[in-house]
């Protein structure tokens, strides 16, 4: 993959038992943006926190709503006391 | 002939036992075997999330410091199953243990990469503590624990 492409795909990393999940989205195709801003919002609504950055050396910051730019978004199940 | 058929049933039942061993042993060498790829993804992506100072520090120590995004606290998260992020003094002396992680079955790499980012962000460093349960030191040098 060339580095024009890459520049282009965003990676939503999903912590579950497996690591984690990945979801791709070319982020000039509008159908899998949609689906990703699905994924982002139905685990949202489960709890979950996002942490996203625009360019995936940057540090992650926590955000709430789904930005199909950044190029890296961690997907982290709630925080509970132990 | 009645010695023989409790020999073939006793026989029957040894066989059926080492059959069921054989098929536990196969599902936990699987499911470690899966254990290890969970715990293996979970690891890159935690050196991913980590900066340069700290991804060594994780390799040489099994352990990195975190500056709080809201406190501005120094914080250690260390490679434990349980109670492993301690807040540290100004003198660099743990001053108590903090305990909270994501829920679920998850590696604990992802636990680590979780308690990373959630204290490192001005706004879920705030929830972060407001979860996690206070456990006191004991007066050991830091380093050792």
């Amino acid at each position: 993959m060339d580095k024009a492409t890459k520049l282009h795909t965003g990676v939503m990393n999903i912590m579950d038992e497996t690591g984690h999940r990945q979801l791709n989205w070319n982020m000039s195709d509008a159908k899998e943006i949609a689906a990703a801003r699905k994924t982002f919002d139905r685990l949202i609504l489960r709890g979950h926190t996002a942490f996203g950055a625009r360019h995936s050396t940057d540090l992650k910051r926590a955000i709430t709503t789904f930005d199909p730019t950044m190029e890296e978004v961690v997907m982290v199940p709630r925080i509970v006391g132990g | 002939m009645q010695g023989l058929d409790r020999a073939a049933a006793l026989f029957k039942r040894v066989r059926g036992w080492l059959h069921a061993a054989l098929l536990a042993k196969e599902r936990w060498d699987r499911q470690a075997k899966l254990r290890a790829r969970a715990e293996q993804r979970a690891r890159s992506l935690l050196l991913n999330l980590l900066n340069d100072e700290q991804r060594y520090e994780f390799e040489a120590h099994g352990f990195f410091y975190v500056t709080g995004g809201g406190s501005r606290d120094r914080y250690r998260i260390r490679l434990d199953s349980a109670v492993n992020v301690d807040l540290l003094g100004e003198d660099g002396k743990v001053r108590y243990h903090l305990c909270a992680r994501p829920t679920g079955d998850i590696p604990m790499y992802d636990v680590m990469a979780g308690q990373l980012l959630f204290l490192q962000d001005r706004t879920t460093e705030t929830h972060f503590l407001a979860q996690a349960k206070k456990h006191v030191t004991l007066s050991f040098p830091p380093m050792l624990r």
